[in-house]
C-alpha cells in the first residue's frame, strides 16, 4: 500500500558493523567489543539464516528467533512500477491490490483473514519501484495457515479477479493517489523529478503511484501479461523471521509451495546510466502549500554499485546533525533553513540524490543555493576529514542493530539482500567497504555523478513565484492542473 | 473484515488461470488445523523510587544488545498557557541546546560517539553506550542551558512545523472535531494547533518559568528497557538523577469535562479539493468497568469500516476506528475517520452510521465477529511489543494514561472474557449514533446539498475556527 520511493531505509541496506548474533542460537548475542562507544566492533556476526530452494525456484530464508510467540511471513515479488509497460503504467500497483482480494480456498480478503486469526501488519502489503511484497506477524502457531493461504494465492494468482472487482480496486487506487498525491501539498513532487531524471522509457521514470489514467484503460485480459507472468515461484522469496524452526518450515514449504510450477522465465528491464547534459530547472506550485522549498536531485547509481557508500558517507558529511556542513550552514549558522535534509535513494539498477531544504519565512532561494553549491564546490577543495567519515560509521553501527529490532524488520533485509545482490546478508559483507570508504572515495564519487547534469526544483506556494530560485535563469513551469485547481491558501 | 464476501464470478475468474493450479497434489480446500495459540506474557516490569522521588521503571529484554530508555516527565503541551500554544515542545526542545557544561557541538560530538542522538527525552542505542548516553540525557534534563540562541533556534523550528501543519489536510478536520467534542478552550484542543504567532510570542522567562514549575524528579519516571540488568539501570539512574533536587508543587491541570451532549450534528466546512475528511466521533471514557467490551465495540467498528467502505464500496482508501485515550480523569473519545471521494461522502455516512448503530442495537455483533475480534485483540500482543522500542512504548502508554502496569498481564483474560451482550451494551452507550460529532472538510458545493438531502443530520456549515456561518 505505501508507495514512497525507497529512501536508504536503514533495515535493509545499513551495513552493520555491531551485527546480531541472537537468532538461532536460542537469543544469545554477541555484544560490541568498543567499551565507551556503540562503533568500531569487529568480532560481531551477520543475521543468522536457513535458505531453502525448491525446485520451481522458490527460495524461502528462515530466520529463528525463540524469544516470542510470533512469527512474520513477508513474501516478496520481484515486481515494481519499473516493470511497468508504457501506456500500462501503475499496473504493479494494482496487481498488488487485487493480489488481496482472497484465493480459490480462501473467502475474503488475505488482510481481513489474517486479523481473524491474530494477524497484524504495518501496512500488510507494498509496491515500491522494484519489488512487491505481502508481510503479516502471527502467533507462532498459526505460520502453516499463513503458509496455506500464500500458496492458495500462489498457485491460482488472480482467480477471484473480474471487471467488478477491478472497477472498485481502481477506485480504491484512485483514493490512495488522492489522499497520498494530489490533495497532498508538493505531493506530485516525487513524480515530477523522476520523470525529469530519468527519461521516457527508462525503467524509473515512473513512480509506482501515476496518474490513474492507464489505469482507467486496463482490463481484466492486462492481468494475464501485467501481473500474472510476476507471480511465480521462481520471482518470489517467502522471508520467515520469528518463532519457528526452520526443518519444520523446510517441510511446509516444501508441502504448500512445492507442486506450483515454475513460471515462464522473467526479462528484466535493463536501466542505462543515466546522466543529465545540463541543469533543469523546473517550478512546481501547489494552492494547499503555504511555504516553498528547494529540492535539488542527480540521478545516480544504485543498490548495488560500488559507489553506493561514497554517496552514503556525503549525505551524512552534508546534512548529520551540527556537523552537516549544508545543515550547519544553513540552519545555525546563516540561520536561512528550518530543515535540510540530504538523502540517497538507492533503487535496486539507479538512484537519487537529493538535497532538500526548507527556507526560513523571507529566506531568498536564491541565497540558499548559491551557498549549497558553494559548499558543493568547496568539496574538491576540503574532503571528507577522518572525523566525518567516523561519525558516518558510528552511526551506521548503532542503528545496523537497532533497525533490526522488528521481525517485518529482519525479513525484509534478508529478502532485500536475496533479491537485489542474491546474498540474503549483503548489508553485512558491506560492512568492511563502508569502513574502508576514503574521501579520495567520495571526491572520486561527485566528481562522476554530482555534476551541473541535475535538477532544480524550486516548489511554492501557488502564486508565488517571486519565491523561486534564481528566477532570471530559464525554467518551465511543470505544475499540474491538479495542484492549482483549488482556491489559494490563505 | 470477518464475515467472508461472496463474489459472484468466482468460478469463472478461477478457469481464468486454472493451468497453473492443475499440476498440484496438496490439498488446499481446508484450512490446516494447527495447535492452541501461545500464552503471551508480559515481561516482568520492575519498579522504584529514588530518594527525590523520580520513578524507574525497568523491564530486561536480552534478546538484542539493545537498550530504549524513555524519559516521561510529568508535564504535556495541555499545560500550555493560552496564547502560549508550544511552550511546552519548546522547553523540552531547547533542553537539546546545550548543556551548562556542554555546547551544542560537544554534545554532537557525544552523540556520534554513542552512535545515536540522545534526546532528553530518550534514546535507544546498543548495551555498551547505554550509561554514557543516559548521563547525556539526564545532562539535558537537569542542566539545561537555555540560552537565548539556543530557544530562538527552536521557536524557529516550531513555526516551521505549525506552518507545515497548517497545510497538511487532516488538520482541520481533526481540530474542528476535538473542538466541537471538547470545546476549543480546552487545553488539549488548543494544544492541537500551535500557531506561528503562539510560537513567535514565547520568550525565554516564560521557558525557564515552565521548566521550573514542571519538570521536576518528582513527576518523572524513567523507563529502561532492554539488555540491561535491573541493578545496573538503578545504578546508572542513581548515578545520573540522583543528585536532582525535588520540588513539591502542583504539576497537572486536567483538561475541562467534555461538552454537553448534544443531538448528532454535522459541521461542514469547505476546503477545495477532490476528497473530503471526514471525523465522527463521541466523547467517552478511557478507564470504566466497561473499558474491555467498548474496546472490542471499536474495533469492531473499524472492521466493518473497512469491510463496508473500502471493500464492498470502494469509497475510501484507509480509515481508522478506535478508542484515543488521554490523560488520567479527563474524557477520552471514540473517534473514526477517513478521507474519500467528496461526491461519494454522503453515501459513506449513511453506511458508516449505519453500521454503527448496528452495533449497539438488536442486531449487535455476530459471534464469528467476535471471535475474530478476540483473536485479533489477543493474538497481535507479542508484535506490539517486538523490540525494545516498542515494549518501551508500551510502558510509556501505561505511564501516561495512567494505567496500572500489569495492564498486560490480565488483557487477554479479560479480552477473552467479554461477551457480544456485553460490547452491544457498551456500543450502545458509548457510541451513540444520536448524539456524535461529525466534521467535513470538503468542497462545500459537493457535499452541503448532498449531505443536506440525504438527511443523516442537521447541518451547520463553519468557518475555519468553527465558527458558523450564516446561510
Amino acid at each position: 500500500m505505501p508507495l514512497l520511493a525507497r529512501r536508504h531505509a536503514p533495515a535493509r541496506t545499513i551495513e552493520l558493523t555491531i551485527l546480531l548474533a541472537l537468532l538461532g542460537t536460542g537469543g544469545r548475542v554477541v555484544h560490541a567489543q568498543r567499551p565507551d562507544a556503540a562503533a568500531g566492533a569487529s568480532s560481531l556476526r551477520p543475521l543468522a539464516y536457513t535458505r531453502i530452494a525448491l525446485s520451481n525456484g522458490l527460495i524461502a530464508l528462515v530466520n529463528e528467533d525463540h524469544s516470542s510467540p510470533l512469527v512474520v511471513v513477508d513474501v516478496w515479488y520481484h515486481v515494481g512500477s519499473k516493470d511497468d509497460k508504457p501506456g500500462r503504467t501503475g499496473m504493479a500497483h494494482l496487481c498488488e491490490h487485487l493480489f488481496n482480494e482472497g484465493s480459490p480456498n480462501l473467502d475474503q480478503t488475505e488482510k481481513a483473514f489474517y486479523n481473524s486469526i491474530g494477524g497484524t501488519s504495518p501496512h500488510y502489503a507494498a509496491t515500491t519501484e522494484d519489488i512487491t511484497h505481502f508481510f503479516i506477524a502471527v502467533p507462532s502457531n498459526e505460520l502453516e495457515t499463513v503458509l496455506w493461504a500464500e500458496s492458495d494465492r500462489m498457485a491460482a494468482p488472480f482467480a477471484r479477479a473480474d471487471a467488478k472487482q477491478l472497477s472498485g480496486v481502481r477506485e480504491v487506487i484512485g483514493q490512495e493517489r488522492d489522499r497520498n498525491v494530489e490533495n497532498f501539498p508538493f505531493g506530485v513532487a516525487r513524480e515530477l523529478a523522476v520523470a525529469e531524471l530519468f527519461p521516457v522509457g527508462h525503467p524509473y521514470h515512473m513512480t509506482p503511484l501515476p496518474p490513474m489514467a492507464d489505469l482507467y484503460s486496463a482490463t481484466i485480459d492486462d492481468l494475464e501479461t501485467s501481473c500474472a507472468p510476476y507471480y511465480v515461484p521462481n520471482d518470489a522469496v517467502l522471508s520467515i523471521s520469528g518463532d519457528v524452526n526452520a526443518s519444520v518450515v523446510r517441510g511446509l514449504i516444501q508441502k504448500y509451495f512445492g507442486g506450483i510450477p515454475r513460471g515462464a522465465a522473467i526479462a528484466r528491464p535493463s536501466a542505462a546510466p543515466v546522466s543529465l547534459t545540463g541543469e533543469k530547472r523546473v517550478v512546481l506550485e501547489d494552492s494547499r502549500a503555504n511555504q516553498p522549498r528547494l529540492q535539488i536531485d542527480w540521478p545516480v547509481v544504485g543498490f548495488s554499485h560500488p559507489d553506493r557508500l561514497a554517496l552514503r558517507a556525503l549525505a551524512s558529511a552534508l546534512s548529520l546533525n551540527r556537523f552537516g556542513r549544508l545543515s550547519t550552514l544553513l540552519i545555525n549558522d546563516r540561520q536561512l533553513a528550518t530543515t535540510v535534509s540530504v538523502d540517497y535513494y538507492d533503487f535496486e539498477k539507479a538512484g537519487v540524490f537529493e538535497i532538500l531544504v526548507v527556507p526560513r519565512p523571507g529566506a531568498s532561494m536564491t541565497t540558499i543555493e548559491t551557498l549549497v553549491d558553494s559548499v558543493m564546490a568547496s568539496l574538491p577543495s576540503t574532503p571528507l576529514t577522518a572525523r566525518e567519515l567516523e561519525r558516518f560509521n558510528d552511526y551506521n553501527a548503532t542503528s545496523a542493530v537497532s533497525s533490526l529490532e522488528t521481525r517485518f524488520a529482519r525479513a525484509d533485509t534478508l529478502a532485500h539482500g536475496e533479491i537485489f545482490a542474491g546474498d540474503p546478508v549483503a548489508y553485512a559483507k558491506q560492512v568492511a567497504a563502508a569502513r574502508a570508504v576514503s574521501p579520495s572515495d567520495v571526491q572520486r564519487a561527485i566528481g562522476r555523478y554530482l555534476t551541473n547534469g541535475r535538477l532544480v526544483m524550486s516548489l511554492v506556494p501557488a502564486g508565488k513565484l517571486d519565491l523561486i530560485s534564481k528566477p532570471n535563469l530559464p525554467f518551465r513551469n511543470v505544475t499540474p492542473p491538479s495542484s492549482v485547481r483549488a482556491k489559494v491558501a490563505p | 473484515m470477518i464475515a467472508s464476501r461472496m463474489i459472484s464470478a468466482a468460478l469463472g475468474a478461477l478457469a481464468f488461470f486454472a493451468s497453473r493450479a492443475s499440476s498440484q497434489n496438496v490439498d488446499r480446500s481446508k484450512r490446516p488445523n494447527v495447535g492452541a495459540p501461545p500464552t503471551f506474557k508480559f515481561p516482568k516490569v520492575e519498579t522504584h523510587t529514588l530518594a527525590n522521588g523520580l520513578r524507574l521503571i525497568v523491564v530486561e529484554d536480552h534478546a538484542l544488545p539493545l537498550v530504549s530508555t524513555r524519559i516521561v516527565v510529568g508535564a504535556d503541551s495541555t499545560l500550555d498557557p493560552v496564547g502560549k500554544e508550544g511552550l511546552y515542545a519548546i522547553t523540552v526542545g531547547a533542553l537539546r541546546a546545550g548543556t551548562t557544561s556542554m555546547s551544542p557541538d560537544q554534545l554532537a560530538d557525544a552523540f556520534a560517539d554513542v552512535g545515536t542522538t540522545v534526546a532528553p527525552t530518550g534514546f535507544t542505542t546498543t548495551t555498551p553506550a547505554f550509561a554514557r548516553a543516559l548521563a547525556l540525557a539526564g545532562d539535558m534534563l537537569v542542566h539545561p542551558l537555555f540560552d537565548q540562541a539556543g530557544i530562538d533556534r527552536r521557536k524557529a523550528a516550531h513555526a516551521a512545523t505549525a506552518r507545515r501543519l497548517a497545510q497538511t489536510p487532516f488538520t482541520l478536520p481533526r481540530h474542528l472535531f476535538y473542538a466541537e467534542l471538547f470545546g476549543a478552550s480546552d487545553p488539549y484542543v488548543r494544544s492541537l494547533v500551535p500557531t506561528e504567532a503562539s510560537v513567535g510570542g514565547i520568550t525565554r522567562d516564560e521557558v525557564l518559568r515552565f521548566y521550573d514549575e514542571h519538570i521536576r524528579p518528582n513527576t518523572t519516571t524513567v523507563v529502561i528497557v532492554g539488555d540491561v540488568n535491573d541493578a545496573t539501570a538503578r545504578k546508572e539512574v542513581t548515578r545520573v538523577f540522583g543528585g536532582w533536587r525535588s520540588r513539591p508543587g502542583p504539576t497537572s491541570k486536567e483538561s475541562a469535562a467534555a461538552t454537553a451532549t448534544r443531538p448528532t450534528t454535522i459541521y461542514l466546512c469547505d476546503v477545495p479539493g477532490t476528497q473530503a475528511y471526514l471525523y465522527v466521533g463521541s466523547a467517552g471514557p478511557m478507564l470504566s468497568p466497561d473499558f474491555y467490551a467498548l474496546d472490542l465495540a471499536a474495533a469492531i467498528s473499524g472492521a466493518r469500516m473497512q469491510q463496508t467502505l473500502r471493500e464492498k464500496r470502494s469509497f475510501m482508501y484507509s480509515g481508522n476506528a478506535g478508542l484515543v485515550s488521554r490523560r488520567p480523569s479527563a474524557p477520552s473519545a471514540y473517534v473514526g475517520s477517513t478521507s474519500l471521494n467528496a461526491a461519494k461522502a454522503d453515501s459513506a455516512l449513511v453506511e458508516w452510521l449505519s453500521l454503527l448503530k448496528g452495533l449497539g442495537d438488536t442486531r449487535g455483533v455476530t459471534a464469528q465477529e467476535l471471535d475474530a475480534i478476540r483473536r485479533n485483540r489477543i493474538g497481535a500482543l507479542p508484535a506490539r511489543i517486538d523490540g525494545p522500542d516498542s515494549l518501551a512504548a508500551r510502558v510509556v502508554e501505561m505511564v501516561r494514561d495512567g494505567l496500572p502496569l500489569d495492564f498486560y498481564d490480565t488483557y487477554a483474560a479479560r479480552v477473552a472474557s467479554v461477551t457480544g451482550a456485553e460490547v452491544a451494551a457498551a456500543a450502545s452507550k458509548y457510541i451513540d449514533t444520536k448524539h456524535l460529532v461529525i466534521v467535513a472538510t470538503g468542497d462545500r458545493a459537493i457535499l452541503e446539498p448532498a449531505l443536506r438531502a440525504a438527511n443523516i443530520a442537521p447541518v451547520i456549515v463553519v468557518d475555519p475556527n468553527g465558527k458558523p456561518i450564516e446561510p
